[in-house]
């Protein structure tokens, strides 16, 4: 069981990473829907699970962790200054802007302290088996992290991916979904528009990954999960399979199709961080 | 002037010669890895069963083929991939430009089956573009071995420089042999084979061989002219095509490779931007897809072997 004490630390640094999206948004257009469902997730995976030196980037010990969402590169900036990679203010101010290493989407072109430049779908996963093999033929121990969007599913390399993780018996690689059941376009399984993905869990499980199913919301939750992981030297490669909401925190924009991506203005932030504060959750 | 064999008279297998090659490179450097989509058996079997722990059969997946590797060699590994070149340049095309090039990571490929070399299995199979596609990504190296030995020198050379690498091998089963002796391989630098005065032929993987047999039955006819081995497309050899352009003045372009969008037409590049006053005739694979045949009957019927390049030459001095 997740250590009360933990938890309630890791709700608040959600609230403070969800509030830091919404002022984000006060200034540039972000992908705040995909952001904000992916938060509770991310805020665990930095705050809680990863062994990382944020001043040594290159510290051959550190888990790996490759956003295959790439659009959802606010929140992970966001999570990477709160972790100590870097200075929020920078992010505020450059976000977006030539010269930034702050852009749209993960450059590590622009910014070295990122594992892969990431934008593109369904990367995310096969270059993970290529970290992930990579350390078990070099006998290291760290997890390769990835967290990758569910309408990403769509994308065939996953699945060579998903199948090549089994085949090459990747203990060590651990994916996110991020099942906000929408897609850029449409509600993945309610809508005659949708890609569905159901059953979705069978799939992962079908392909032989250890599938974990849980509400990517519920940080106790998110610990369990990960607390469960099996270690870095077994054989099966795991899937957490976060089930969330598009826009999570912010009522007037969760699970909406149109806010995929978008602005607050002055007003909206205000409303946004009172709908954050008052859906907490502590 | 290079010492050369006539057209067929010794006759290379590039797959079986890079087998053993990446065999004995492979075991003196444990970094070394080959990723495939399950092409090793049909080009390097030898190597597939002795360095099993170095060889990773990823499936039918060219696009995830390519992002393992990056992700290998984000760890330290030199991956290569040996693909089709149809299917590895084209199917795996954004994977390449988005994971190997943007981000610069140092994954080496070696395609076979490239231009219509392949022969018979038609235009799904024929790679007529992947000049074009590969060398458009910056950071990527381009090279396209004029004979099968050479690929061996251009393997070596990819190897041991930092970043990616595409080695364009022709099929790689029974080729014509260009070279009598040994010389210089480079990345960057063209060979010159053969010096004459009155034209230069610049041809580039498999068209070498035909080059230099359409020169030496030129010779026979009093007409002198300059072949040269274009082996690496990325990054152009400029200074020899300045110099050829100043020097000779006519030029004819030779590649098993779509015309519109290949070395010819980047050699066309180079020399309008000189302002140097010099003729080019691109020879090539026009713009349709061709159908079935043996590779001579698609050169016959395409009109780029050795009596095409003969008359594009006489055509050109006139």
């Amino acid at each position: 069981m997740a250590d009360a004490k933990i938890v309630r630390q890791l709700k608040e640094q959600a609230y403070e990473m969800r509030c830091n999206i919404a002022k984000l948004a006060n200034r540039a257009d972000i992908h705040i829907g995909g952001d904000l469902s992916m938060a509770d997730m991310i805020t665990a995976i930095y705050m809680y699970k990863m062994r990382k030196e944020p001043q040594n980037v290159k510290w051959e010990g550190r888990d790996r962790f490759l956003l295959s969402k790439g659009h959802a590169a606010a929140c992970l900036y966001i999570a990477m200054a709160m972790a100590g990679y870097d200075d929020l203010e920078e992010i505020f101010e450059t976000y977006g802007k030539y010269g930034s290493r702050y852009g749209a989407h993960p450059c590590k072109v622009q910014n070295p302290a990122l594992e892969m430049s990431s934008g593109s779908l369904g990367h995310g996963l096969p270059l993970s088996v290529g970290l992930a093999l990579a350390a078990k033929l070099k006998g290291e121990k760290h997890y390769v992290f990835t967290m990758m969007g569910d309408a990403e599913c769509a994308e065939g390399s996953v699945w060579e991916a998903a199948l090549a993780a089994s085949n090459f018996k990747l203990g060590n690689l651990v994916a996110f979904v991020d099942r906000n059941k929408m897609s850029l376009s449409a509600p993945t399984e309610t809508s005659e528009n949708g890609m569905k993905m159901e059953p979705f869990a069978d799939k992962w499980k079908a392909f032989g990954w250890n599938t974990i199913v849980i509400d990517g919301h519920n940080m106790e939750e998110i610990v369990d999960a990960l607390d469960s992981l099996p270690t870095e030297d077994s054989d099966i490669p795991t899937v957490i399979i976060g089930n969330t909401v598009k826009g999570k925190g912010v009522d007037f924009i969760e699970d909406r199709v149109n806010w995929h991506n978008g602005m607050f203005n002055d007003e909206q932030l205000k409303e946004a961080l009172e709908s954050i504060k008052n859906s907490r959750g502590y | 002037m290079i010492e050369t064999y006539e057209l067929g008279e010794v006759i290379r297998s590039g797959r079986p010669i890079m087998d053993k090659a990446i065999i004995e490179y492979a075991k003196k450097n444990k970094k070394f890895c080959l990723v495939s989509p399950d092409m090793t058996r049909a080009a390097f079997p030898e190597f597939m069963n002795t360095c099993k722990d170095q060889h990773f059969n990823v499936g039918i997946a060219e696009n995830s083929a390519v992002d393992i590797a990056s992700g290998l060699a984000l760890e330290g590994y030199v991956p290569f991939i040996y693909g089709m070149s149809a299917f590895l340049s084209m199917r795996s095309f954004e994977a390449i430009r988005t994971n190997v090039g943007y981000q610069n990571h140092n994954v080496k490929f070696i395609a076979c089956n490239t231009g219509v070399s392949l022969g018979m299995l038609g235009s799904t199979h024929y790679a007529m573009e992947d000049l074009a596609l590969i060398g458009s990504i910056p950071n990527m190296t381009v090279i396209c071995p004029g004979d099968p030995d050479q690929t061996v020198k251009a393997f070596h050379a990819a190897a041991q420089m930092q970043g990616p690498v595409y080695i364009r091998m022709a099929n790689g089963r029974n080729e014509s042999a260009v070279y009598k002796e040994d010389y210089k391989f480079e990345i960057g630098k063209g060979i010159t084979i053969m010096e004459g005065e009155d034209c230069a032929i610049i041809a580039t993987g498999i068209m070498v061989s035909y080059a230099v047999d359409a020169a030496k039955k030129l010779r026979k006819e009093g007409i002198n002219v300059t072949v040269i081995d274009m082996h690496t497309i990325k990054p152009l050899d400029e200074e020899l095509i300045l110099k050829l352009a100043n020097k000779i003045g006519k030029i004819v372009t030779v590649e098993d490779h779509f015309k519109s969008c290949g070395m010819g037409t980047k050699i066309c590049g180079v020399v309008a931007e000189s302002g140097i006053p010099c003729k080019v005739k691109r020879m090539g694979i026009p713009d349709m897809y061709p159908g079935f045949g043996t590779f001579s009957d698609m050169l016959k019927n395409l009109h780029y072997g050795s009596e095409d390049i003969v008359a594009n030459v006489k055509e050109i001095l006139k």
